[in-house]
């Protein structure tokens, strides 16, 4: 594996800044000084800035991807930090999504208490060190500091009677799936500092992992703690019980935005697992595409019995992770480039859902279908988008999600064959029915009396602003698509070398 | 066409009640690497 230092490429070391800005814009937003409604204007200025420090990305795509870049090192503290075309497209959707909550929580006036925004930012830094860093236990470190800041937020700010389930749900799943992270990043490095022909020595560096030789004893083992860590937060069939309460019952777009927004799970199976546990990764494939398979239809029968929107967008997510697995356990260059871009294209697109179910909670009250109706009339704007995300997530044409879905069929009907392709297929078709039912039911059924028509105000601009950016993103990528399937063609090409030499 | 539908979903909500417990989801991953180790 190469890298290629930052000073080659960049004036300042990118990665770091992309880290320490959130960082110091939380110590800014956590300084009582600043605890006036100004000082809650902060983010969106630190977002601009992430963006901005993205563009030397662009300015060096001439490169190959699949070479890390902007490389950082600090051996006193195991620091190292790179970008490839794997990292790229979900380092700049945790800029989007920093920046679309920031001024999601000004829409619905939640920026008032500074140190919410302190926490978003911290949270934003956590992800950016996750999404950047080659070491295992940087990656657990930041992850175990996410997963608390967002327990935080659920104590905190739930909208429901039911936090405290859904925040002890929250923390024994996460927190279990967090042991079993580094229990295999443990087993792992001490059974290659065991083989190490060199002598032994303990590295939780990506590098220094693969630079050592495969270890064989181990490896299912190794494999199974991680894909069981990384399966938790993804969340992935059978191991998603913490969702549906946590999204039922806990905040209703931030936490959910920033938990599955950024799908850190399946990045951390593409950074890390297929590459550390190649072998046991070709042995275990089947069992794992099974149970993904299994998932897409399990979860897509539990979303049609939800009569919440909250539990209904939870299951959706179970049921289009599945398909993002699929994608990448086929092993296959356009499986798991269709897999990064589906993974991208389902948080955008699940976030502008969450984030327009939060303005709908805003004016009725509540996210219960039976008590929902008519929104469309009023609020027409909400409901476009929340359409136009529903569709993305089943992969239409004009969204990114068309383009990922067809790499992954194509890949699922070459490593597995045709039948149970079709079968996820006709999972994923599934979905269209319980999003469509679910967005009839809440915009254009007939109003229930006790939602009055004045009780729900019309768009705000900054609700237009938020949605509209969202959806300006998702249509942008989705009708031209090659910039990004340029970014990811290159590492993807390179991580499947790994199965098909 | 509707009532195995039915009953195919009042067993998804009968698992999915097991797999929102944490016990059971110690127990699958316990069972797991003893089946591999």
């Amino acid at each position: 594996m190469n890298e290629v230092h930052w000073a080659a490429l960049a004036g300042y070391p990118l990665l770091a800044t992309l880290q320490l800005l959130p960082l110091l814009g939380a110590l800014f937003a956590a300084d009582p000084a600043q605890g006036s409604p100004g000082g809650g204007r902060r983010p969106p200025v630190c977002g601009r800035r992430i963006d901005r420090g993205a563009r030397p990305l662009r300015a060096h795509r001439c490169l190959d991807d699949s070479v890390m870049q902007f490389a950082e090192r600090l051996d006193l503290l195991a620091y190292h930090a790179a970008a490839d075309g794997i990292s790229v497209l979900f380092i700049l959707l945790t800029a989007l999504l920093g920046v679309l909550l920031a001024f999601y929580g000004m829409a619905r006036q939640q920026v008032t208490p500074v140190h919410l925004l302190g926490v978003l930012l911290l949270i934003e830094a956590s992800l950016m060190s996750m999404l950047t860093t080659m070491n295992l236990l940087w990656f657990a470190a930041a992850s175990a500091l996410q997963l608390a800041l967002i327990g935080y937020l659920l104590w905190r700010w739930a909208s429901a009677s039911e936090e405290k389930l859904a925040l002890s749900r929250f923390l024994q799943y996460q927190f279990f799936g967090w042991c079993l992270f580094v229990a295999g990043a443990v087993v792992l490095v001490w059974s290659h500092a065991d083989a190490n022909p060199l002598g032994e020595r303990w590295s939780f560096d990506l590098f220094d992992l693969l630079a050592t030789p495969q270890i064989g004893k181990y490896q299912s083992a190794a494999f199974y703690l991680l894909f069981y860590g990384l399966a938790i937060r993804t969340p992935l069939f059978p191991l998603h019980g913490w969702l549906p309460n946590s999204a039922g019952y806990g905040l209703i777009a931030v936490g959910p935005v920033l938990l599955l927004g950024v799908k850190v799970g399946i990045y951390g199976m593409a950074r890390f697992l297929l590459p550390l546990t190649a072998e046991a990764v070709v042995i275990w494939q089947p069992y794992v595409v099974a149970f993904a398979m299994v998932g897409v239809f399990y979860a897509a029968v539990l979303a049609f019995r939800q009569a919440n929107l909250r539990r209904l967008m939870a299951f959706a997510v179970v049921s289009h992770t599945s398909l993002i697995v699929i994608g990448l356990f086929t092993l296959h260059p356009a499986g798991v480039q269709g897999a990064l871009l589906l993974a991208v294209n389902f948080g955008l697109a699940i976030t502008v859902m969450l984030l327009m179910i939060g303005y709908v909670y805003r004016r009725a009250g509540t996210t219960n279908l039976d008590r929902l109706g008519g929104l469309f009339d009023r609020v027409p704007f909400i409901a476009i988008a929340f359409l136009v995300g529903g569709l993305a997530l089943l992969g239409m044409p004009g969204t990114p999600g068309f383009d990922a879905v067809h790499l992954v069929l194509e890949a699922s009907i070459e490593a597995f064959g045709a039948l149970p392709t079709i079968a996820t297929a006709l999972g994923n078709v599934a979905a269209a029915g319980f999003l469509l039912w679910a967005f009839q039911r809440a915009f254009l059924a007939p109003r229930p009396k006790d939602l009055p028509a004045r009780r729900i105000a019309r768009t705000s601009p900054m609700e237009y602003a938020v949605g509209g950016a969202a959806l300006l993103v998702l249509l942008v990528a989705g009708f031209y698509p090659e910039p990004w399937l340029h970014l990811t063609d290159s590492a993807t090409q390179a991580l499947a070398a790994l199965f098909h030499p | 066409m509707m009532k195995p539908l039915r009953r195919i979903g009042r067993y998804a909500d009968a698992i999915e009640l097991l797999l929102e417990q944490p016990r059971y989801l110690m127990l699958m991953v316990m069972a797991t690497l003893v089946v591999i180790l």
